[in-house]
């Protein structure tokens, strides 16, 4: 059966392979090769959508990428996609479109009464009608704008496909395969360059696939795809068909959609579609141009369409667009093509003035005015309209080129923009198919040079000229429902609005109209809009300017842009050598930064404070275990490194004996702490400094930055080992016992191996670094050893410490045991404004070295103010209430807002050997302030709390000293 | 324990195609120093070769590969004795010459990534060109694969790949090479460029 337009024709289309479609449940066929918007046009059909704001009918305007009518919905579930063009949609098997913004039906739809009362939705009328407050905004309008705007509904179900990208790079990319970028492409490609060849047709060809013209003695259409076969076949070559290049970056960098499997139907193996990140030395702009349709009254009605989109449906499918046709146009090829079709067309002559369309669903008569002035209707079924030709300056503009206004073409032309980047053929100014074939290559001829390519002697393609075609000239009569961008509904009277309410500036225009916005970026209507306001303003339209462009040129999914980074790879996990274990062990992970690390591990039936209590008590009266790997180290050696450290670290180094270690704090250059962290002797030129887990990658980056820039003459090099040592922290009464049982050749007596010592020894065959380090308070040792075997050093600790029921413990336990001791943590009680003073480390600040970073900061004037935030305890006073992090505090309750806060809480828990809630907290001149009593505020909750010293747990060290 | 005893690679994927492994650690040293003459005769005198002056680029000596990691610094890879020995002999000849040489075996994972959409697949996720004809030579480069933070060394002969990101990276790197390959195998056609 074959469906009432189709003519004999069509190139691309497969007549011995039928396509069953839907559209709005009813089943249609097609052919291979036709996209949905060719199979419905052959079944007669033009009502495919209903507009954005006045719900007019509307058809299938153009044959490409720049549609701004024809937007459906496709596919089910998961797989639907709304705001598709049908244009650019491939006919598969089964596939299922719907129209969109219609209710109940597309023929009898709701919305439509917006058109009726059209003149109270002028240009900007949100801004007129929606006034008020905050409450009625939140309540009416928006939930009523909501529910009015947007065309086709988001899918409710997951992306059930695959996305992915690829890396490119290349000497020349050719963007638009038609006459010039496959004339450009063939003459680069023969010269020897590497050249990537990109379309986002379906068939390559461009404008040559509606062309008559023969090349090189075949038909055009033969002729395009017989060079892109030749260009593929070139080493390193490639040419990416429906591929499209939607945005060029710095340094000749594109990125381009390539949709794989979206032609193939749903759920077929591999990739839906793929992003391009295509790095080249130069790129040609070869992306052609746009025809424009006229601006006449009721012009959006459906059956009215642009000339060279009828061609193409004729030449490459084979459908007759009407029976009836008027063709807007000087163009004798296209009308004689159109009658051999067996179509009726009629054309108007010069002096005809178009009154307007009129119809219902579908055009059935134009209006006019003849030369005498008489009116006339002239019956028919389908207009066409040969508007001028719009080069697709898209990509230029993104790259920063202008444009500027061509009066003959009636066009914004190219100018200017990066070295890298070139526009040829029509996309450079309207060229006729054998000047585009010229023009690709005299421009590749001139950029192969500048890439160091010889351009190649090969002949050029050979094609008759017939000349530039022409714009028709079509007057017409000025009405309010002249429509300049058919997918915002902005029509010539809200142009006109917008002058006289003042909004001139092209930018103004655009936004205040929304002409230009929405999913086609106004490839069809910024021209006219900006004629539009050229001529209320009695300026060209270059005066009136353009808005810049943006990627992306068509739109993208989300999909392809994350494409593998979703899911489980939305971004890396670190995981330690023990991670296996903490998972087998139960335990609840915290990501500290892209590290997962044991946070608790809960026993069945725990609460996380239930576990916490327990590991907390486990340390302090036997021994527990802490995975301490994710800490940063940095080999540092040299016979410098002495007096690098002294310059990194506010403290003293020098009498730091081999074998000993010592806890050191690093400022910025502005005085406040940046890091710290212990650093042990492993030789005398060497030395391992351990960071917070946090800074790692930024303290060496700031140590290699100071060697490399500050400091050259100093002979030390470091090297990061943060991942090849595993550490195990074993710590409490009991740790001794542990790691002596384990570890050999190591004597353990506290005399010989006491606090802030390092030893080297072994387990088994393994060699493990002994690090005499308390982060608990209690006596403690981090054991190092190579990472493969972290696992199995963990475990026989573990093992060896099940007699005294070692208890493995995580993040939060450490946390809270620090805390009772008063050891600060990066990031926790330092945010950048706070300096070692401030934390009451005076004692770790050398008095005697003649300079480190931050010194001179820390003697200025501000530093020695009384009344700076102080590192302090709390102790709320009912030794119940656990107070928050970031607690405010004020000296007493606050009644009434403004309130004078002098602190806040930095850290805050439940001591489990103190049984009472404390706190850390950085407070105005707090350590003079010892003793009182201040209130802590959060959560609508005002706690008394004393100020004690910062620390609660043994101050005087001697358990962890042993 | 487990560091002395080798394993045979764990294959991730296996295709006409594409062969994706996961190799136990390789020992591996770090080498700072600056390269003048002298100096790089101790090194030939310590290890039979002296170190690589093109930036990105690796030499194989024997019993080691020597991999160009900036002006002043090289990685060095190889089984454990060699590296071992290594060690021992550059420590002896270098008595004089400021240096910094640190095992560093335990800090990176080991894939190899080989067959005819070795490179296709290395191009899913790194931004370096390993196609073009600036890169036909031993190339040992650090970069960005997908997230990861990798040293990788591509073999001209075979177009094949070595990639060591950091250990604490692997599984992350090990699924993102298996979810990546699909398109690959699920094609079932390889897709070469040269």
């Amino acid at each position: 059966m074959t469906a009432p337009l189709r003519t004999a024709a069509g190139d691309a289309i497969d007549r011995s392979k039928s396509i069953r479609f839907t559209f709005d449940g009813t089943s249609y066929t097609g052919y291979a090769g036709d996209t949905l918007a060719s199979a419905l046009l052959a079944n007669g059909i033009h009502l495919v959508g209903r507009s954005f704001k006045y719900h007019r009918p509307r058809g299938i305007l153009s044959a490409g990428s720049e549609e701004p009518n024809a937007l459906v919905r496709v596919g089910l579930e998961g797989y639907s996609e709304s705001n598709a063009r049908a244009t650019m949609v491939e006919l598969y098997d089964g596939l299922t479109a719907y129209s969109q913004n219609a209710w109940p039906s597309l023929r009898w739809d709701m919305g439509a009464i917006n058109n009726r009362i059209s003149r109270f939705f002028p240009a900007g009328f949100y801004y007129k009608t929606f006034l008020g407050s905050a409450a009625i905004w939140t309540r009416i309008f928006e939930p009523f704008i909501r529910k009015m705007a947007g065309l086709g509904p988001a899918p409710t179900k997951p992306d059930p496909d695959s996305y992915t990208k690829r890396h490119a790079h290349c000497d020349l990319l050719v963007i638009g395969a038609g006459p010039a970028g496959l004339s450009a492409a063939t003459a680069a490609v023969a010269s020897g360059a590497r050249v990537i060849l990109v379309d986002e047709n379906a068939r390559v060809g461009g404008q040559l696939r509606a062309s008559q013209s023969s090349i090189d003695g075949a038909k055009a259409s033969t002729w395009a795809e017989a060079t892109a076969a030749t260009i593929k076949s070139a080493p390193g070559c490639r040419v990416l068909s429906r591929t499209t290049a939607f945005g060029v970056y710095d340094n000749a960098l594109v990125m381009a959609v390539e949709r794989v499997s979206d032609h193939r139907g749903t759920g077929v193996p591999g990739p839906r579609q793929r992003l391009w990140q295509i790095r080249a030395r130069h790129i040609i702009v070869a992306a052609g141009a746009h025809e424009q349709p006229l601006r006449f009254i009721n012009n959006d009605l459906p059956g009215i369409m642009l000339a060279s989109a009828a061609r193409l449906y004729l030449e490459q499918y084979g459908v007759l667009t009407g029976r009836q046709i008027i063709l807007l146009g000087q163009d004798e090829e296209t009308r004689a093509l159109l009658t051999a079709a067996g179509a009726q067309v009629t054309q108007l002559s010069r002096e005809t003035t178009i009154s307007k369309a009129v119809g219902g669903n579908r055009v059935s008569a134009l209006l006019i005015r003849d030369a005498q002035g008489q009116k006339q209707k002239l019956k028919c079924d389908c207009v066409l309209m040969a508007g001028p030709w719009q080069p697709a300056v898209h990509l230029h503009s993104q790259a920063g080129g202008k444009t500027v206004y061509d009066e003959q073409a009636k066009a914004f032309l190219p100018v200017g923009g990066p070295a890298w980047l070139t526009s040829a053929g029509s996309c450079r100014t309207p060229l006729s198919t054998a000047q585009c074939l010229i023009d690709g290559r005299t421009v590749t001829d001139r950029i192969l040079s500048d890439l160091g390519y010889s351009p190649t002697a090969i002949s050029r393609p050979s094609c008759h000229d017939d000349g530039v075609q022409l714009a028709a000239e079509v007057p017409v009569e000025d009405g309010a429902k002249a429509f300049i961008d058919y997918q915002n509904d902005v029509t010539t009277a809200d142009i006109d609005l917008a002058y006289r309410e003042g909004f001139i500036s092209v930018e103004h225009l655009k936004r205040y109209t929304t002409t230009g916005m929405a999913t086609d970026q106004g490839k069809l209507s910024n021209v006219a809009a900006l004629e539009r306001m050229a001529q209320r303003l009695n300026v060209q339209p270059g005066a009136v300017g353009t808005t810049t462009f943006r990627p992306p040129y068509t739109p993208v999914t989300f999909g392809t842009l994350a494409a593998h980074d979703s899911g489980d790879l939305l971004d890396p996990i670190r995981e330690t050598a023990m991670h296996g274990w903490h998972i087998e062990q139960g335990a609840e992970f915290e990501n500290v930064g892209q590290w997962k690390r044991p946070y608790y591990y809960p026993r069945s039936g725990e609460t996380m404070d239930d576990a916490v209590r327990r590991e907390c008590r486990a340390v302090r009266e036997s021994v527990g275990m802490l995975d301490a790997s994710t800490l940063g180290k940095i080999d540092i050696q040299g016979p410098d490194a002495v007096r690098f450290l002294e310059r990194i670290y506010t403290n003293a180094w020098a009498k730091l004996e081999i074998g000993r270690c010592r806890y050191g704090v690093m400022c910025s250059e502005d005085g406040m702490v940046m890091d710290d962290g212990v650093t042990a002797r492993i030789a005398d030129d060497r030395f391992i400094t351990f960071t917070t887990t946090g800074n790692a990658a930024h303290v060496l980056d700031h140590m290699e930055d100071y060697l490399q820039t500050e400091w050259p003459d100093l002979k030390v090099y470091l090297t990061s080992v943060t991942e090849h040592w595993a550490a195990s922290v074993v710590t409490g009464p009991r740790s001794r016992d542990v790691v002596s049982s384990v570890v050999q050749g190591i004597d353990f007596e506290n005399d010989s191996f006491p606090h802030l010592a390092w030893r080297e020894g072994r387990i088994g065959d393994v060699p493990v670094r002994v690090y005499r380090i308390s982060f608990t308070g209690e006596m403690s040792y981090e054991v190092h050893c190579p990472s493969p075997s972290g696992r199995a050093v963990w475990e026989a600790l573990y093992k060896a410490g099940e007699p005294f029921g070692i208890t493995a413990y995580g993040t939060e336990t450490m946390h809270v045991l620090r805390a009772e001791k008063g050891y600060i943590i990066i990031g926790q009680e330092t945010d950048g404004t706070v300096s070692p003073v401030d934390l009451g480390l005076n004692w770790a600040i050398s008095k005697k070295k003649p300079d480190f970073i931050g010194k001179r900061s820390l003697a200025r004037p501000d530093m020695k103010r009384t009344d700076r935030k102080q590192l302090v305890g709390l102790v709320p006073s009912d030794r119940k209430t656990c107070l928050e992090e970031g607690a405010q505090i004020a000296i007493m309750p606050m009644q009434q807002a403004p309130h004078p806060m002098i602190g806040h809480v930095t850290s805050a828990y439940w001591s489990e050997i103190l049984q009472t809630p404390f706190a850390l907290a950085l407070v105005k001149d707090g350590r003079q302030s010892e003793g009182e009593r201040v209130h802590a505020h959060f959560d609508g909750k005002v706690i008394p709390c004393e100020v004690t010293k910062a620390v609660f747990y043994d101050p005087a060290g001697e358990n962890m000293n042993g | 324990m487990a560091e002395s005893v080798l394993h045979p690679p764990e294959i991730l994927v296996s295709s006409d195609n594409l062969i994706i492994s996961r190799w136990p650690d390789k020992a591996m040293l770090d080498l700072r120093l600056s390269p003048v003459p002298e100096t790089q005769q101790h090194i030939q005198n310590a290890i039979g070769c002296i170190l690589p002056a093109d930036p990105n680029s690796f030499v194989t000596s024997a019993s080691l590969r020597i991999g160009w990691l900036g002006p002043d610094e090289w990685v060095m890879t190889g089984a454990r004795d060699a590296i071992a020995q290594a060690e021992a002999n550059l420590a002896l000849h270098l008595t004089d010459v400021h240096h910094s040489l640190v095992d560093i075996s335990g800090n990176r994972s080991c894939f190899s990534v080989a067959g005819a959409d070795a490179v296709n697949l290395v191009a899913v996720g790194c931004s370096l060109d390993f196609a073009g004809p600036t890169f036909e030579s031993d190339l040992c480069v650090q970069t960005l694969l997908a997230r990861a933070q990798v040293m990788i060394f591509k073999q001209r002969e075979t177009q094949s790949f070595e990639i060591y990101p950091r250990r604490s990276f692997s599984s992350y790197l090990s699924l993102w090479l298996q979810t990546a390959a699909r398109e690959f195998i699920d094609q079932g056609n390889s897709e070469t460029i040269f």
